[in-house]
């Protein structure tokens, strides 16, 4: 208990509360601003966090990411242009709502829905986090082993919509990631005698040069051909008519249409790989089987926008389930957040109660603290973070470069890390043009050591394969789920638009 | 994409074949530190293999369906003259940041990329000093992380 309240005080620490504000503020701007992203904002941001306290770090990029979702509908409902690929769906009831002068009404339910959505899926973390990493306490390397083998073919199937690319990509991260000396035998691997790749390719720089400045290559490319035309709809001016307020009424209307969501993002946040798209584009196909008016959606119909903003927020909190419980991360944001917790000497997965249990309840504190800071700061900020509406996103995005080249320099302290975080920049471009999935390749290379110290563990421990499969049986039927998922992405065909395969663009 | 696929699948199947005889033996330590422990040199077999295998499989599964004709480039030549020029521009950035430091790289990047985006020019003069200005004073000077 004292561990509890030790973790409640440190999250209402006036330091740790102007962090997680400064973190959902700027998650705001950057979602509102089409062509930025949560997950590039928070691959540029986790430099930054090297000087603050674990719990105020993390917190910060927790911020940053939910505040991003929720930003991702202003754009989305006032120029019809999303801000975040999950956000993609909301400018289909946003944006005409908006056109028919209920521009507001819009933005507070999409705020509304975004934070029930925060505060369901945080709930269910909070409830289940501790029991599930009890029980994985009690997983040997054999089990774990398991779990990534299944996570690797889950991923490599469903993501990218073409099984031999999501392999590759996994392959090739996975590769990346043993250059550098051996942990076992301090032996080279790959270093080519430079020294600086000893310690390996830096990974915040790997996921800065793949996230960030390969997505802003493939934007000014867009600028580039067509002569540097801004594409935006009309813009929506924020001030509505005389029935611009949402009314608790209509708020109540929409509740079934909230709670659908939550708990299908808090599902889809859970299961690795799969992001906020897959659950937004869930919630809003379930949402339109379960109304009495489906035709209605797409013209400006309230419970869309509340179904698909709860979703895509609710995977925030649940996608920390994997990584709490397993240390396995589900996506680029959550492998992001493994780059900062071990950036402050903290290893995630279930040890991480008995080892840091303040930082872990601080950081449950502190995710709950955010949600009412994203309530405060949406809803007062929102005439200031839409003006930057305004500016021509060819502008922002040229901008962005440098963020991401000082961002790289400050994480590895030479320009060692820039110039990895450059070519691996190039590589992301190629990768998204070439429709390679370049989030599973940042899970590999993630993944990949710990994959293989599971792999030498088990092949140390257990020399009887017999043995193996019998006393440690969620092994063998791991790998034969995995194995089954390979097999279903192998017959399927490539479907490069489907919603899994955008899935794969983002988070 | 067909033919993309298939040229990047069998570029991929080279090069990782390449890895496998000649970069993993001469560039991965072999041998584990004790009995049973499998060399250092095992996951990178894997994860090349694993790759080839991929790209072997991605060429078959082209190879196996008919050409429909509707088969546009991924990379127009247009993609090539940008990521040309893009890539000159990071390139020119980075050694001019090695050599004269952190401003002049920061100027030259922010300037060559919005003048590909076609910014205006005082757009692009104002961005080039203003913003590594401002990062520099953040960084360097307010919190204290030497640039280059």
């Amino acid at each position: 208990m004292d561990v509890i309240l030790a973790g409640i005080a440190g999250a209402l620490d006036p330091v740790n509360i102007g962090f997680v504000a400064l973190g959902v503020s700027l998650g705001i701007l950057v979602g509102a601003i089409p062509g930025l992203s949560a997950p590039m904002a928070i691959a540029i941001a986790v430099p930054l966090t090297y000087t603050l306290s674990p719990v105020s770090a993390i917190a910060f990029l927790l911020g940053v990411h939910k505040g991003g979702e929720y930003g991702g509908a202003i754009s989305s409902i006032l120029i019809n242009t999303p801000g975040e690929v999950s956000s993609a769906l909301t400018a289909l009831d946003g944006y005409p709502l908006a056109r028919k002068g209920h521009p507001r009404k819009a933005l507070m339910m999409s705020l509304y829905a975004s934070v029930a959505g925060d505060v369901f899926a945080d709930s269910v973390l909070i409830l289940s986090a501790a029991p599930l990493a009890l029980l994985a306490l009690r997983m040997g390397p054999a089990e774990l082993l398991g779990v990534l083998i299944f996570s690797f073919a889950f991923i490599a199937s469903l993501l990218g919509g073409s099984l031999p690319k999501g392999l590759f990509a996994l392959a090739l991260g996975m590769l990346l990631a043993t250059v550098g000396l051996d942990v076992e035998t301090g032996g080279d691997r790959f270093t080519f005698g430079v020294l600086d790749l000893q310690d390996g390719l830096p990974l915040v720089s790997v996921a800065i040069g793949v996230l960030a400045l390969g997505e802003v290559l493939v934007q000014m490319e867009r600028y580039f051909l067509s002569g540097g035309a801004d594409t935006e709809g009309e813009r929506v001016p924020l001030r509505g008519g005389k029935d611009d307020r949402l009314t608790f009424r209509e708020l109540r209307g929409c509740a079934r249409a909230i709670l659908r969501g939550a708990l299908i993002g808090t599902g889809v946040g859970a299961l690795p790989g799969l992001g906020a798209s897959v659950a937004a584009f869930l919630a809003y196909g379930a949402e339109r089987r379960a109304s009495k008016t489906p035709e209605l959606f797409g013209t400006g119909k309230l419970e869309g926008i509340a179904a698909i903003e709860s979703a895509n927020n609710a995977v925030i909190g649940s996608s920390l389930i994997p990584l709490l419980t397993l240390g396995v991360p589900g996506s680029a944001t959550a492998a992001l957040i493994v780059g900062a917790f071990l950036i402050h000497g903290i290893t995630p997965g279930p040890f991480v109660f008995r080892e840091h249990p303040a930082v872990i309840y601080g950081l449950f504190a502190s995710l709950m603290l955010a949600n009412l800071l994203n309530l405060v700061i949406g809803n007062v900020g929102l005439r200031f973070f839409a003006m930057f509406l305004a500016i021509p996103r060819r502008i922002i995005v040229a901008c962005t470069a440098l963020l991401c080249v000082t961002g790289a320099y400050v994480s590895a302290g030479s320009m060692f890390g820039v110039g990895v975080m450059l070519i691996f920049a190039v590589v992301g471009y190629f990768m998204r043009k070439l429709q390679f999935p370049f989030i599973v390749f940042l899970i590999g290379f993630i993944l990949g050591p710990m994959f293989e110290r599971s792999l030498r563990t088990t092949v140390i421990l257990f020399d009887d394969p017999w043995r193996l499969a019998i006393g440690h049986p969620l092994l063998p039927v791991l790998a034969a789920l995995g194995g089954y998922f390979a097999w279903r992405g192998l017959r399927a065909k490539a479907r490069p638009d489907s919603v899994l395969a955008r899935a794969g663009e983002e988070e | 994409m067909r033919r993309a696929d298939l040229l990047i699948a069998a570029v991929f199947v080279v090069l990782g074949l390449v890895t496998i005889v000649a970069v993993v033996p001469r560039y991965v330590v072999q041998g584990g530190t004790a009995d049973g422990d499998l060399s250092p040199a095992f996951m990178p077999y894997v994860a090349t293999v694993l790759a080839t295998a991929a790209m072997l499989l991605l060429a078959l599964g082209h190879l196996r369906t008919r050409n429909d004709g509707a088969d546009a480039a991924p990379l127009p030549a247009r993609s090539g003259l940008f990521i040309g020029v893009a890539t000159a521009v990071l390139a020119a950035a980075f050694v001019l940041m090695e050599a004269f430091g952190y401003l002049a790289g920061a100027a030259t990047l922010v300037a060559g990329f919005l003048l590909i985006v076609r910014a205006r020019l005082p757009v692009v003069l104002a961005a080039a000093v203003a913003l590594p200005l401002a990062l520099w004073l953040l960084f360097d000077k307010l919190l204290d992380f030497p640039l280059p």
